[in-house]
This record gives C-alpha cells, structure tokens and sequence, in this order.
C-alpha cells in the first residue's frame, strides 16, 4: 500500500491536475474567507459548507478519474496485480493518496482558523465538527469516483459519470423537492449526502451520520476491488 | 518449480486454454511457441496470477496461485507482452516503486544498481521512460522483472519489436540470466526458441501440442532422411542420373532457385545414406552440384506440422521465391504457386 501511495502522490504533483484542483480550492477558500473576516465574523467553520461544497463535485472526479482506468489503459495494472500485493491495498493505496490531495486542498481553512484565534476567541469544537465533515464527504466521493474509475479505459468517461454520479447522490433529495414529491423527497434526503452533511454544519455530531459514511465509503471500496478482480474472472 | 495440470481457462463461450499441463523444474529455460492468438499470453497470465483459471491448478514452488497468491507471486518476475510503465518516472524511479512494491528485502540502491548495470541501461537511469526508445523501454521492462531476484521468470515476447542488435542483445541477457533462473519465455518467432531454448512447448488453440526439446522434436518428426541438392545441367539428365543410383525411391525437380541450376528432392530407401553415392554418380556424369544437404525439418516445419497449417506448410517446403521465367518448373511444387504468392 505504501507503494502504491508514494506513487500516486508523486503522480499528482508531477501533473496539472493537482495544481488546478489547489488553485480552485484555495481560490474560492480564500475569497469566502475574505468575506467572512470583512464581515467581522469569526464562522470560518462554516466556510466548507458553503461554495467550496459545489466545487468539490466538479472537482474530485478529476482526481479519482485516472486512478485505475489509466491503469488499465497503459496496462499499468499487469505489474500492479502479478505484485505480491492484495488488491485491497492497492485499491486503499490510491484512495488515500485521493484523500490526502484533498486535506490538502482544505488544508487554507485551518490557516483562517488560526488567524481568526488571534482576534477573537473561536469555538475549535465546531471546527473539529466542520473538518471530519468536510472530510468524510470527500472521502465519500472519493470512493464513488475510484470505483466508478474502475468500470472503463476512459478517463474522461470516469469523470463524466462521477460528476454525474455526485450530483445525483448529493442533491436527490433536492431535486425530488424541486419536482415536488414530498414522499420521495424524504425518503431520499435518508440517503442523499448533502442532508447527512449539513447536520454537521448545524454543529450536530451524529453518529449516524458518521456511520453512514463510512458505510458507503466501505461500500464502494469493496465494489472497486471487486471490479478490479472481477476482470481476472472475465 | 512450475507444475501447472489441467489448466483451462475459458472466456464466455471461447475456451482460451484447453487442458494444459506441465512441469517445469529448477533452472531450465522453457520456450513457448504458438501462433499469435494461440494462447501463450493467457497461459502466461494465469501462471503470474493476472488472470483467474477457469480449471485445473498453478503451483510455483508449491504454492498455489489462487489460494497462495503472494507468495507464489513473489517468486515471479514477469514482463508482460506490452512491458508495464509509469511513462511520467524515470526509469531509477520506477524501479524503485517496484522494489517498494514488492517489499523486497535486498539493500535498495545496491540491489537497483546491479540490476540496472545487469541489463546496461545506467546511461538512460536518470531519463524518464516516456523519452526511450523501444528497446530501452523493453530492458526497463526486463529490469522490472528483476527486481527482487525472484527464482521465475516470465517474459512474453521479450524482443518483439526490437532491431536486429537489440534482439542479440536481449538474447544474450537471457541466456546469461536462464544460468541462474527458471525461465519461460513465449515467442512466435522460432528462431529465438532455438536460440535460447532447451526445451520447447508448442501451443495451437489453445492446446499444448509439443513439449520436447528442440532436438528431440526435429528428429522424432523429421520421419525422411531425403536430401536437396542444386545440380547444373539439363533437368532430364539429372533426374536420369540420380534415378541410376543405388537406392534412391524417387526425385523430383523442385525448380530453379538460382540460374543455371535446378533445385532436387532426392528421397532414398529406407535408413540408407546416400550422399557419397550421388555426388560420385554426378560427378561421374559432369553434372556440377552446387549445394547438397539433408533435408531435415527446421523449427519451423515442425512447427507448421504440428500446428496443420497446411497452405504454411507448403509454403516452407517448397520454394516459392522463383523468378517470373521460370515457367519451365512444373512440377508439384509449381501448382501451389499462385497460393504462395498470394500469402507473401
């Protein structure tokens, strides 16, 4: 698994990618924190919750869609599977290399906290709060996007279908009020994660929603290293 | 060190590997021989753990590919058809990602820097593997495979693709590396099989067909002792001449192959020696023999035997490259005439 993280991690700064998923997130961090702090308000917290959030969509397709179709397309994957490594591993190795870019990406929000400390006293609890949110919601579609990486040769086909695959798991219950099926609507807000999400903007640790996140995000692993092996099976 | 039995491997409807078995032991250097398409690759991927098997069982040094898989692949080195590249590392890099990869135990630099001297690319160690060349990217593949000194290795069309001096190249790297390793290595080029290796498989469709070495199978199949020989003079002399002689069962005139003289296929009794008979009976004659020799199978007429690929077959046995004025030669070999040169 280290391997395979070091790798992925060395794969991301060597390339564009990675740059414009920074630069667009410390853009818009930055631009919310100016208006908060404008604002003489010391909610730095609840700066994820806000545009960051739409970005995050558009934005993580572009880091999990290569992680296993460039694989498969250079046929990169030979040496990966005939390694004395399990397909857990490597598939866990990828996600975590993900995920750090990610944190990175966050990472400005901290910085603003810490400003913020030095005028006024801040709740750290409800940043705690923001962060394992922010986080567990990426590493939810992070897990969505390797898998459906996983699925075709095609990056630019993985990221179509993961943003597609995020809009509809993020806003279902959204567009289900939009419509106006009141039935269907709640039903779905059970599962869409933007409803799991903002109980954590409200400051509300649930453990359920804790749960249900990484619920998902093992679902999808397992799914990814299924259809990993299942191809050995073909 | 290999013992694969009953292996079959079937995608949807198409049974890709029928049947296969064989055992390969410490230190010999194996070749597998097939057309494209006949099933080398899969079997290569099925010993190396990259393909499931859909029957039968795949143990390297008594350990089951599937219910052992790391162990098992530990103990392989494998370059695949197409060898496996970051193209964004330099090749010191990736090779240090396989070395991380495999967990290897061996002192990291030391271990890179044999390898990479082993298979002499230290000039490009420091490039990135998307700038090489072909035959540079191949040697990175090889290094690849080295890494971790496995006990196997597997390599899939090691020089396909490659110039003439990279091919010896990568040959003599084989032959060195078969001193200390059990190697398998596919081709559908035969000449390489009988550079390198002692034993051959042969697989059509799927099926093993041969499993001797080379020697064993050019003797067991090439049932005539016949000899070709390229005498100068009139065609009906020369067969006259060469039907005179003591134990000879038949001639033919196989055409011209180059002016002035014709091409013969002199089939003898059964277990006798000829030769000094029928250059002293030409001699005799004034007849001119240019070349004589016996008409053994190559490599690759067993190999088009035993694959029954028949319009092949007759291809390789009878010559085709004649020359346009040549219309006197029609004989057996003429009539396939129009069929060969459509394949060429």
């Amino acid at each position: 698994m280290g391997a395979i993280y070091k790798r992925e991690m060395r794969a991301y700064f060597t390339s564009l990618i990675s740059y414009v998923f920074f630069a667009a997130f410390f853009a818009i961090e930055g631009l919310m924190f100016a208006a908060v702090y404008e604002a003489g308000s010391t909610t730095v917290y609840a700066i994820p919750f806000m545009y960051p959030l739409y970005l995050t969509v558009f934005l993580i397709p572009l880091l999990t869609m290569r992680t296993i179709s460039e694989d498969k397309r250079q046929k990169v994957d030979q040496v990966l599977l005939t390694a004395p490594i399990s397909v857990t591993s490597l598939i866990m190795g990828k996600f975590w290399a993900c995920l750090s870019i990610y944190a990175i990406a966050n990472a400005p929000l901290l910085i603003f906290q810490i400003i913020v400390s030095y005028h006024a006293s801040v709740n750290w609890l409800l940043f705690l709060y923001a962060i394992l949110g922010t986080m567990l919601l990426g590493a939810t579609l992070i897990a969505i996007g390797i898998f459906i990486s996983s699925l075709t040769e095609s990056t630019a086909l993985a990221a179509v279908l993961s943003i597609v695959a995020n809009i509809v798991i993020m806003f279902v219950s959204s567009i289900f009020e939009l419509i106006g099926i009141e039935a269907l609507t709640k039903a779905a807000s059970a599962f869409a994660l933007l409803d799991r999400y903002t109980s954590f903007s409200d400051s509300i640790l649930k453990l359920e929603d804790i749960v249900y996140y990484v619920t998902v995000i093992a679902v999808f692993i397992f799914l990814s290293v299924r259809s990993v092996e299942k191809r050995r099976w073909a | 060190m290999i013992k694969v039995s009953g292996l079959s491997k079937r995608y949807g409807t198409h049974l890709a590997v029928k049947d296969a078995s064989f055992h390969i032991s410490k230190g010999e250097v194996v070749g597998f021989l097939g057309p494209n398409g006949a099933g080398k690759s899969t079997i290569m991927n099925i010993l190396t753990g990259y393909l499931s098997l859909t029957q039968g069982s795949v143990e390297i040094d008594g350990y089951n590919i599937m219910s052992d898989p790391e162990l098992a692949k530990k103990r392989i080195g494998y370059l695949p058809e197409i060898p496996p590249l970051y193209l964004d590392m330099t090749v010191r890099e990736y090779l240090y990602f396989i070395y991380n990869l495999k967990k290897v135990r061996f002192p990291k630099k030391a271990h890179i820097d044999e390898i990479i001297k082993l298979v002499r690319i230290t000039e490009v160690s420091e490039r990135l593997i998307k700038n090489l060349s072909k035959g540079f990217r191949q040697r990175v593949g090889i290094a690849a495979a080295l890494v971790g000194n496995p006990d196997v290795l597997i390599l899939d069309e090691p020089t396909v693709g490659l110039d003439p001096k990279q091919i010896i190249e990568i040959r003599d790297l084989i032959t060195k590396l078969g001193k200390n390793h059990t190697i398998i290595l596919s081709s559908h080029i035969l000449s390489e099989v009988q550079a390198v290796c002692k034993r051959v498989i042969i697989i059509n469709r799927g099926h093993i067909i041969a499993d001797d070495t080379a020697e064993n199978l050019s003797k067991n199949l090439s049932d005539d002792h016949s000899l070709v020989a390229r005498i100068i003079g009139r065609e009906d002399d020369v067969i006259a001449v060469l039907n005179s002689v003591k134990d000879v069962k038949s001639v033919s005139c196989l055409g011209e192959l180059e002016t002035g003289s014709r091409d013969y296929h002199i089939e003898p009794s059964e277990g006798c020696d000829i030769r000094a008979e029928v250059s002293k009976r030409l001699a005799e004659r004034g007849k001119v023999i240019l070349s004589l020799r016996s008409n053994e199978l190559t490599l690759e007429q067993i190999f088009l035997r035993l694959t029954g690929e028949d319009d092949m077959r007759r291809y390789f046995e009878a010559p085709v490259n004649k020359t346009e004025e040549s219309d006197v030669a029609e004989d057996a070999a003429a009539s396939d005439d129009n069929e060969d040169k459509e394949e060429i």
